[in-house]
């Protein structure tokens, strides 16, 4: 299920969120536990035995982990089977296809491919497990003996399938002991209905102009339409990622629980490292944490630094999607962070906001060139359209895509800025207005998401014939 | 403000459950006038669909079609719509002066390019002449009416085109006659009005041998001023609706209208029942049916075999003036041998009478070549 679908928005939340503020605080997490299964099997009714697999492996090589804490190695020796699991799970389900391909392609045999579908949140489970295990090797965190808690905390159904990756160190209390009462649900129910709002009526829409870009032959597209698509593109993935990150933090503190923040206003960024620092919060500490840092980070000279950034940037490149153009777009930023390290940084810090700024926003909307067309042919030449190699600047189909888009790509980038916010917010506070105003804001977003959604099934005649 | 909180909370809350309560309890609809369309309704699950996904896409559909007061967020998404200035909607531009005209499809051209081949080799193997009348769009023939900027017809839909691919069927080409005509065309609906096809038929006649009969001899009457045609279907829009004309002949033509595969027979090309329903167009001959045979008391003792879409059906009460027997097929319902039957019926002249789009998009004519 989706939380962007009117099934999980009226059929399948209401009654979890009424039943489990009706059960006592000891049924909770069963509870939490068995909707969260029904509503990964919504979607992925066969693949559930494969996460319940990686969730009670995790869990019983935890208490073993405990269990031999006294004897390093062989601690040390369930932690890598831990992490083979979760890897071996992974690499299997996500990047097996890839792999022989590449070798195929490479040294021209033909191995068969499985073609499997993609087990859903597969990249999100496996990685919070493993934060579960090293964290319990690293006698960070106490082990989790219940096992109906850490089954809740791996299979919550808020972020079991799109993040944010919550290390267990971040919600192990709360799994204990979580405040739930409607002041937190207030809370929790102003974020959801922003979210819903940004992934239902600005990256759903926003979207369209991209899909239109996209089709078009790159020989028939103008300067002004290649930037358009690309400006479109940026903008849904950021209201769809963010908007999804909103909606589980929103749902999470509804059930009491507070999940770390993902996204923090990224295309105000003034240079790349400031942009990852804002863009997906919670991956990227998780790679700081389990491997950056491990492999000695910046304190072991340069050469080592450059080694640990290709590394760790290969890997969240590859950790997107199981295609080499995933890859080179994570070394991409990982070339562009080195040479910001080395040199650029201190000189971006200095200039006016207006240069770093533009610096980074290129940059980063020249990446979403590499992350969007898999292949690299296509890259290349969205890339010379893009500084206008052979095409007029502005054509006609330009000028329809502005005059049809250009209201909601203004509404789109207002709403990726913060000052927006705080300006509406200052002067409705002097003016006492703000809470009628805010709560009528929130319930106009609530409506029309509704609308959208209700018309997102929008497809008439099915037997209209000409 | 310690009660803003959770006042959004009862508010969600509320909104959430009374949705779902009133969900629950009304009534299914079958149908949606407004989208003029069959709605899914609560499906029944079986155990390999549980399994294999197939049941929650079809559940969730129910869930979107059955929601309550869909028409009612319908028709709101589609006013924000209009705010946001879009241009478009399901393929349907919202065109100047309320005209709702049909989106062009610019790269199909080996849709079309297949579907005239297919019948320039019918053609060249028929024992008796081709015609060919393409109904060109509204879209291609108001461009004036289209919102700004809008991509104009592409080029392999011109009548060039179509001229320069057939070199044994006889093309019969109303663009000129029809470029700028307002009157030809709807602005709810897809189709031609009774005066396009009017129009249509004269020049069929000039290309075929016919006389065609004056328009004098009709009388015009409006049967129906709140046509809300395809158009607005697809778009969930309430335009100004359409009026929809008949040309009836001062002295009536007896007929005899057999739907062959139906087993009916009607003394009427019109439908009446239509005209107090949605689809207002199907007056025309009640809709599309594999095959009609036409039988008039015209006494020249000619045979025409009309293979068409719906455009047809608003033509062919003007033809049956001429023909004593007209046979008139749908190659998406009819399945036999076109040629084959062509050849029994002992046919004088064969018609092939489509709307652009309808070739553009659909490989309607590939059934000829089997």
């Amino acid at each position: 299920m989706v939380f962007s679908s009117l099934t999980f928005l009226f059929l399948f939340l209401p009654p979890v969120l009424v039943l489990y503020y009706l059960l006592p605080q000891a049924g909770k997490n069963a509870f939490l536990f068995a909707a969260s299964l029904f509503f990964y099997a919504w979607g992925e009714p066969v693949y559930i035995v494969l996460m319940l697999f990686s969730t009670v492996a995790d869990y019983v090589l935890g208490l073993i982990i405990e269990k031999h804490r006294h004897n390093k190695q062989t601690a040390r020796l369930f932690l890598v089977l831990s992490l083979l699991v979760n890897v071996g799970i992974l690499g299997f389900f996500k990047y097996f296809d890839f792999l022989v391909q590449s070798i195929n392609a490479l040294w021209g045999t033909n191995l068969a491919i499985l073609n499997l579908p993609l087990p859903l949140g597969i990249s999100f489970y496996t990685f919070q497990t493993m934060s579960y295990t090293i964290d319990v090797y690293r006698n960070e965190v106490p082990v989790q003996r219940r096992l109906i808690d850490f089954c809740t905390y791996v299979t919550l159904f808020p972020q079991l399938v799109a993040g944010p990756i919550v290390r267990y160190q971040e919600v192990e209390k709360q799994l204990r002991q979580r405040q739930v009462d409607l002041d937190t649900f207030g809370l929790g129910a102003k974020r959801f209905i922003a979210g819903l709002g940004k992934k239902v009526l600005l990256a759903n829409n926003i979207g369209l102009l991209w899909q239109q870009v996209e089709q078009l032959p790159p020989e028939g597209l103008s300067v002004v339409t290649a930037w358009l698509g690309i400006v479109a593109y940026a903008l849904q993935i950021y209201f769809d990622f963010s908007g999804y990150s909103d909606m589980a933090i929103g749902l999470g503190k509804m059930l009491g629980f507070t999940f770390p923040e993902n996204f923090d206003y990224p295309y105000t960024a003034k240079s790349i490292t400031d942009f990852w620092r804002r863009w997906h919060m919670t991956l990227g500490s998780w790679f700081r944490e389990y491997v950056y840092i491990p492999l000695g980070g910046n304190r072991r000279g340069v050469p080592v630094l450059l080694r640990n950034l290709m590394v760790v940037w290969f890997l969240t490149g590859l950790w997107h999607g199981a295609s080499w153009n995933f890859v080179l777009w994570g070394l991409y930023y990982g070339v562009i962070l080195a040479v910001e390290k080395m040199w650029l940084l201190r000189g971006l810090r200095k200039c006016t906001p207006l240069v770093s700024h533009f610096y980074t926003l290129i940059l980063v909307l020249l990446g979403w060139v590499l992350f969007v067309f898999p292949d690299f042919r296509q890259v290349l030449q969205y890339y010379l359209v893009l500084f206008g190699r052979g095409v007029p600047l502005i054509d006609r189909q330009a000028l329809y895509l502005l005059s049809n888009y250009l209201p909601l790509l203004v509404i789109g980038m207002a709403a990726a800025m913060p000052w927006t916010k705080i300006k509406i917010q200052k002067l409705l506070q002097e003016k006492t207005l703000y809470y009628p105003v805010a709560i009528l804001l929130y319930f106009f977003v609530l409506f029309l998401s509704t609308a959208y959604l209700v018309d997102a099934s929008f497809n008439p005649f099915l037997y209209f014939r000409f | 403000m310690a009660y803003y909180h959770k006042l959004i909370s009862l508010m969600l809350l509320g909104f959430l459950l009374g949705c779902t309560f009133l969900f629950v309890l009304l009534p299914e609809r079958d149908f949606s006038p407004l989208e003029n369309r069959m709605l899914q309704t609560k499906p029944v699950p079986a155990p390999a669909d549980l399994l294999s996904g197939n049941f929650t896409a079809t559940f969730d559909q129910y869930v979107a079609d059955q929601f309550v007061f869909r028409d009612w967020w319908v028709s709101l998404k589609v006013k924000v719509e209009r705010l946001l200035q879009k241009k478009e909607q399901n393929g349907v531009y919202f065109g100047k002066d309320g005209y709702l005209l049909q989106v062009l499809p610019q790269d199909n051209e080996e849709i079309w390019a297949e579907n005239l081949v297919a019948l320039d080799n019918f053609a060249k193997k028929s024992p008796v002449p081709v015609y060919f009348l393409p109904v060109p769009a509204a879209a291609q023939v108001l461009p004036e009416k289209l919102p700004a900027f809008a991509a104009p017809s592409p080029s392999y839909l011109e009548p060039g085109n179509f001229r320069s691919k057939l070199k044994h069927t006889a093309g019969i080409d109303v663009f000129n006659e029809f470029y700028g005509q307002e009157k030809y065309y709807y602005r709810t609906d897809h189709h031609w009005t009774t005066e396009g096809a009017y129009a249509a038929y004269r020049k069929t006649g000039e290309a075929v041998g016919f006389t065609p009969v004056a328009r004098e001899s009709f009388k015009i009457e409006t049967v129906a001023a709140d046509f809300l045609g395809s158009l607005a279907a697809r778009t969930g829009t309430q335009p100004q609706p359409d009026v929809l004309q008949l040309f009836l002949p001062q002295t009536p033509l007896p007929c005899r209208v057999e739907y062959v595969a139906e087993k009916r027979i009607e003394a009427s090309f019109y439908a009446w029942e239509h005209i107090d329903s949605r689809d207002k167009y199907a007056v025309f001959l009640d809709g599309n049916h594999a095959l009609i045979k036409i039988t008039t008391s015209v006494p020249k003792g000619r045979r025409l075999l009309v293979v068409k879409d719906s455009f047809a059906n608003a033509m062919l009460p003007f033809l049956a003036h001429h023909y004593e027997e007209i046979y008139v097929v749908d190659l998406r319902f009819f399945h036999d041998n076109l040629a084959v039957f062509l050849w029994q019926q002992e046919v004088d002249e064969v018609l092939f009478l489509y709307g652009t789009m309808t070739l553009a998009t659909e490989t309607v004519l590939r059934k000829l070549a089997i």
